[in-house]
């Protein structure tokens, strides 16, 4: 019992202090003081994809990772469309459209949707194409060589992969890197980011995959969220400090 | 409309999110109509659920994959690669379908053998990508690239019995006291970052601020 009250404090207090930390830089966003974001170069890079994209009339690859929207790694893939969901109005606006891979069915489905939307608020379906979401396997493996012959045979004009990655997307990133593509890439695995480092122009590591929503589209909410998650992390460490420190006094 | 495209999805994913998280924090039974009853029997039956969902989402994404090896074929990008996909797919489906193979002769035969290939290229890959490093970003590179091999000789649980003597215990302290603190300590930094970002996320989600389902 005691353990099973134990257990449900703890998961109040993971529920109660992000919420908390939300609140407080909503309320101080309201007061006029809008935080301060550190610069990323990894969104810059983003930002302009679409833009090389049109000069040059080849499609901008984004890859949503290897996973789905059931299982544990269904946050990072909603943070891999929120990029698509991002780019998806000047996409719409300026024709160029990306080519999305996906490898597995659910997040098919959703990036399909995140594409077509500006479409759909529009009235008109004519510039979308379905097919511009690919599912190019069903294992994170078999994904990946999928990938990798589509950067080296469709030729695209930037690689963005941002999303659930295990090791398998060194092939991906070589592929990229021969085709010598602009690459941004982004996980929350230590082994893909060990392999990104390598070869990836820009790379977003672990909790910076979340912040694409606040970087790209500057909502009001995402910006709270970020500090949010800041804060949070700042009490944290502070907690864990405190907690080192005290195991380490004598008695 | 709007009710459709906008506030039932919504209020769908935050009813449901919200009682999956309450079916782990209430897991004693609750009695309704003097019958007993647990929010995880609840929970169970809205997983399957997804499952039957999840299973409708991986047949388009087949009949996706299909398609765009299709289209590859009509525009000739990789034809005979896309062209072998789509036989071997259908070819499967056509023998699985009359029962002339079962899917473990198939997964033995055919997949496993596959992924264990492509298992051992991604060593060789990830090896031509520390090169490419070093080659192309030389300061960087460099550094990494000596990091790593110096990782790779101390990671050794053998360093001692390689090396003998005082080195090779100089190389194991250095390992245990240097190496393993500041790589655990990072990883570990790394993972409490992504568990408070994700954590984030899904409360947004269950607050109903994130919509990703919905315009």
């Amino acid at each position: 019992m005691a353990q099973l009250i134990a257990q449900i404090g703890l998961i109040f207090v993971a529920l109660t202090l992000p919420i908390a930390m939300w609140w407080f830089s909503l309320s101080l966003r309201r007061r006029g003081r809008s935080p301060q974001l550190r610069s990323l170069a990894a969104f810059d890079a983003l930002r302009g994809q679409l833009g090389r994209s049109v000069e040059s009339g080849r499609p901008a690859h984004i890859s949503v990772g290897t996973g789905g929207l059931a299982g544990g790694e269904a946050l990072m893939t909603l943070a891999g469309v929120s990029i698509v969901n991002s780019l998806a109005q000047e996409s719409a606006d300026t024709g160029a459209q990306p080519t999305v891979t996906v490898a597995d069915g659910t997040a098919l489905i959703l990036a399909q949707d995140m594409l077509r939307r500006p479409y759909t608020r529009r009235g008109d379906l004519t510039g979308y194409t379905a097919l511009n979401v690919q599912q190019l396997g069903m294992q994170p493996l078999q994904y990946a060589v999928g990938a990798a012959d589509f950067l080296s045979s469709a030729h695209p004009v930037s690689n963005a992969m941002i999303g659930s990655f295990g090791p398998e997307v060194a092939l991906m990133v070589d592929a990229g890197a021969r085709q010598g593509l602009a690459q941004v890439a982004g996980s929350a695995d230590a082994r893909a980011l060990a392999v990104l480092h390598t070869s990836a122009d820009h790379v977003l590591m672990g909790e910076e995959i979340f912040a694409a929503g606040a970087y790209l589209d500057r909502r009001p909410g995402d910006l709270a969220r970020l500090r949010a998650q800041d804060l949070t992390r700042l009490i944290l460490i502070i907690v864990i400090l405190v907690a080192a420190l005290s195991a380490l006094l004598p008695g | 409309m709007l009710l459709l495209k906008r506030i039932l999805p919504v209020a769908v994913t935050v009813s449901i999110g919200w009682l999956v998280l309450i079916s782990y924090l209430l897991p004693a039974p609750i009695q309704i109509g003097g019958n007993p009853f647990t929010l995880a029997e609840l929970r169970g039956t809205l997983v399957g659920w997804g499952t039957v969902l999840a299973a409708f989402a991986l047949l388009l994404g087949a009949v996706n994959l299909i398609f765009v090896h299709i289209r590859r074929i009509q525009r000739g990008q990789g034809a005979i690669f896309s062209l072998a996909l789509v036989i071997s797919a259908i070819g499967t489906f056509v023998l699985l379908v009359v029962q002339l193979v079962s899917l473990d002769q198939v997964f033995s035969a055919v997949i496993l053998p596959a992924q264990s290939a492509l298992g051992a290229l991604l060593a060789i890959v990830l090896a031509l990508a520390g090169f490419r490093a070093l080659r192309q970003r030389r300061t960087v590179g460099m550094v990494l690239f000596v990091l790593a091999a110096i990782l790779v000789v101390l990671t050794q649980p053998l360093s001692s019995i390689l090396f003998g003597g005082v080195a090779g215990d100089v190389l194991t302290w250095l390992r245990t006291s240097v190496i393993d603190p500041i790589t655990t300590g990072s990883l570990r930094g790394l993972l409490l970052g992504v568990a408070i970002g994700s954590l984030a996320v899904g409360l947004r989600i269950l607050a109903g601020a994130d919509k990703p389902q919905s315009d």
